[in-house]
């Protein structure tokens, strides 16, 4: 295989980690050594609840972020150390797009001023002069030249994403980090959107890190999933693999709370779940609460929230010894030491005997 | 649905504005909700969903009025009532589950007190103590783990899931008989969505409540609601049980807004079904039909004239399962999937 376009290697991030000399502070690792990699053209799906550290790693990768540990690298070459106008190269190659699309933009200046932004910032003369390029930009992203003169008010919530998009796009990125883009959008133009990063990949083969918590979404762009969990890396597989043989147990989780899936029937599958996964999910919360920490450095972080664990008669192993990440059948890889490559039938019952 | 039901609305209006600045965000919207029975009202931004629901409770944002139709629960006109009665049966019979429980909650004072603020509010002839216990009651029932440290904590103190199941327990603990729940999902995770929504139907189970469920996510509407409204523009389109409406949706709009929703397996689509264009604008209602501007069907049949001259829906917007004048059939159907 080639250089990757995107190599992350054991990338971790603490928060607080340079004031936690000072007494009482508190550091919380959002992103615990982490390793990815996106080939040129390739779409990687980053996915996990709120807490699971994937939009701190979009940000180390977009390098709006300086990560504690670890080393990102693009076309093979370490960005840590990058200054200047190697920076403003590297800023030219990566560019990121982000959830909130009210706050994204300075309310104060026209579309025209912010899409120039990025030629003024890198002293570029746009192709065929300044205006033509910037209506090209529009029109790329399915919006009108004649819009150049607005405000960002003036657009609904799914054309100003389109302008968000128009305006990474317009150094010609190689690669795109976007963070939760359509989350906020209504379904309907949330199609629109996800629309839109298909046509655009297929026509400037960019490569993408796409960060969500929708399934459905993330299945419909992107050929290789991540599964983030507090921090941690705990599966990673071509989308069919992760979709129809999930291994790590959260995973499977993930997979049970996708709403409408298939046939009403599925309610049925995932409502057993309900019993264990509900006073569960907020175990780690209340003990935030409590003022405890939720998880200890050493162990499986999923292990008291993991119904194999449970069915397994809850083994040591889980608690003290991390699972690193393994290679497994079907291009899939995943960090836990007893998910097997059997369908997972049983695991259900068991649970919601146990706890329900 | 036997017998009378709990909530009848028929031909609700909702105006704003006067003269010729006057807007009909909700314009004619009919359906009804039986006891126990979980109501799924779904539609994009704009739709007048939300303000259906408002306008039930008689809590429109300053401006509105209610100008025309009928609201009638449990036998009462709602629309004749006063001040007082409207006060009695909020939060007692009929409750509201806000979108967005992190700004509903009072962030200066803890979740118990307004748990307890609430009961006595609307149940006074409880003791102090037995409203202690209940508000505890109302977490568990809501799910929290670990309901009495939730009862000492602020709401900034409590994940987004924890909040949300707080709000949900407020509405509940007076056991109302209708809970209209506003969005109560979209500002939550997918695995937390999936808990709150399982939450409702154990709810229903056992405390009988009927539920009114808005959302503009038609995916979500599968998973609990027995019969579902779809609204476009202020109008109901289309209304039928949940099964019947998403297998075989009737209206072109229903069947797009279906298309819309990402497919999980297989071999993704190049492109996913879009609705093009923008809904109208709520001061400025095309005539006939407010979908045909943005009507596949209406173009591949040749833009018939009916779809620009006369409304197809029922005057009441109840009595017919979709308002087109040519609704898909099965074969229809495949052509418009394809």
């Amino acid at each position: 295989m080639t250089e990757p376009l995107l190599s992350i290697e054991r990338v971790s991030h603490e928060f607080g980690a340079r004031r936690a000399l000072l007494p009482g502070r508190r550091t919380h690792l959002a992103v615990d050594d982490v390793s990815l990699s996106v080939a040129a053209g390739e779409s990687l799906a980053l996915v996990g609840e709120s807490g699971s550290g994937k939009t701190t790693l979009g940000r180390v990768v977009a390098k709006l972020l300086t990560p504690t540990g670890g080393t990102v690298r693009v076309d093979g070459r370490d960005v840590g150390g990058l200054s200047g106008r190697e920076l403003l190269a590297y800023r030219r190659t990566v560019q990121m797009i982000f959830q909130n699309t009210q706050h994204a933009f300075n309310p104060r200046r026209k579309i025209r001023d912010i899409l120039a932004d990025p030629y003024e910032i890198h002293g570029l003369p746009a192709p065929g002069g300044r205006d033509a390029a910037l209506g090209e930009l529009l029109e790329r992203v399915g919006l009108h030249a004649s819009m150049l003169d607005r405000y960002p008010h003036q657009f609904s919530g799914g054309q100003r994403q389109r302008i968000g998009i128009a305006r990474a796009l317009s150094l010609g990125p190689r690669l795109i980090v976007a963070d939760e883009p359509v989350s906020a959008l209504d379904v309907s133009v949330q199609a629109q959107v996800l629309n839109l990063f298909a046509r655009l990949r297929r026509e400037l083969g960019l490569s993408l890190l796409f960060i969500s918590h929708d399934l459905r979404a993330v299945y419909f762009l992107c050929e290789r999933i991540a599964v983030l969990y507090q921090g941690r890396l705990v599966e990673v597989a071509p989308r069919e693999r992760l979709l129809e043989h999930p291994l790590h147990p959260y995973s499977r989780r993930l997979i049970a709370a996708v709403p409408g899936l298939g046939e009403r029937d599925s309610a049925e599958v995932s409502a057993a779940d309900a019993p264990a996964a509900a006073p569960d999910a907020g175990e780690s919360t209340a003990a935030a609460v409590a003022g405890a920490e939720p998880v200890t450095g050493v162990g499986c972080h999923y292990a008291s929230r993991c119904p194999l664990h449970l069915q397994l008669g809850r083994p040591e192993r889980c608690l003290t010894e991390r699972p690193a990440l393994r290679a497994a059948a079907g291009g899939s890889a995943v960090a836990c030491h007893f998910a097997g490559d059997e369908p997972p039938a049983p695991v259900r019952s068991v649970v919601s005997e146990e706890v329900g | 649905m036997t017998g009378q039901p709990l909530l009848s609305v028929r031909d609700l209006a909702v105006e704003f504005g006067h003269g010729a600045a006057t807007s009909r965000p909700v314009d004619g919207v009919g359906f009804e909700v039986g006891e126990r029975e979980i109501v799924g009202i779904v539609g994009e931004s704009g739709c007048g969903k939300s303000l259906t629901l408002l306008a039930l409770l008689g809590l429109l944002p300053a401006g509105g009025r209610v100008a025309a139709g009928s609201i009638t629960f449990g036998g009462k006109d709602l629309l004749g009532a006063g001040p007082s009665v409207l006060r009695s049966l909020r939060g007692r019979q009929v409750a509201l589950i806000p979108s967005d429980a992190g700004a509903a909650l009072n962030p200066v004072a803890r979740v118990g007190r307004q748990l307890r603020l609430s009961l006595r509010t609307h149940q006074p002839q409880l003791t102090g103590q037995q409203r202690r216990g209940r508000a505890l009651d109302a977490l568990r029932r809501a799910r929290l783990p670990r309901p009495e440290q939730a009862l000492a904590a602020y709401p900034h103190e409590l994940s987004g899931g924890m909040q949300q199941r707080s709000a949900i327990a407020l509405g509940l603990q007076n056991e109302p008989r209708l809970l209209l729940a506003d969005e109560p999902t979209t500002a939550l995770d997918v695995s937390i969505q999936a808990e709150i929504l399982k939450l409702l139907v154990h709810l229903r189970d056992e405390l009988g409540s009927a539920i009114v469920f808005v959302t503009h996510d038609i995916s979500t509407v599968r998973e609990i609601c027995d019969r579902v409204v779809v609204m476009y523009a202020g109008q109901v389109v289309e209304q039928g049980g949940v099964d019947e409406v998403l297998t075989s949706p009737r209206h072109p709009y229903t069947a797009a807004l279906l298309g819309s929703i990402p497919p999980l397996g297989g071999v993704p689509p190049e492109q996913l079904e879009t609705v093009t264009g923008m809904p109208p604008d709520p001061g400025a209602w095309p005539g006939g039909c407010r979908f045909q501007a943005r009507c596949r069907r209406h173009l591949s049949l040749g833009e018939p004239e009916e779809c620009t001259s006369t409304w197809p829906g029922s005057a009441d917007g109840i009595s017919v399962q979709a308002a087109c004048h040519f609704p898909l059939d099965a074969s229809s159907l495949e052509e418009v999937r394809r």
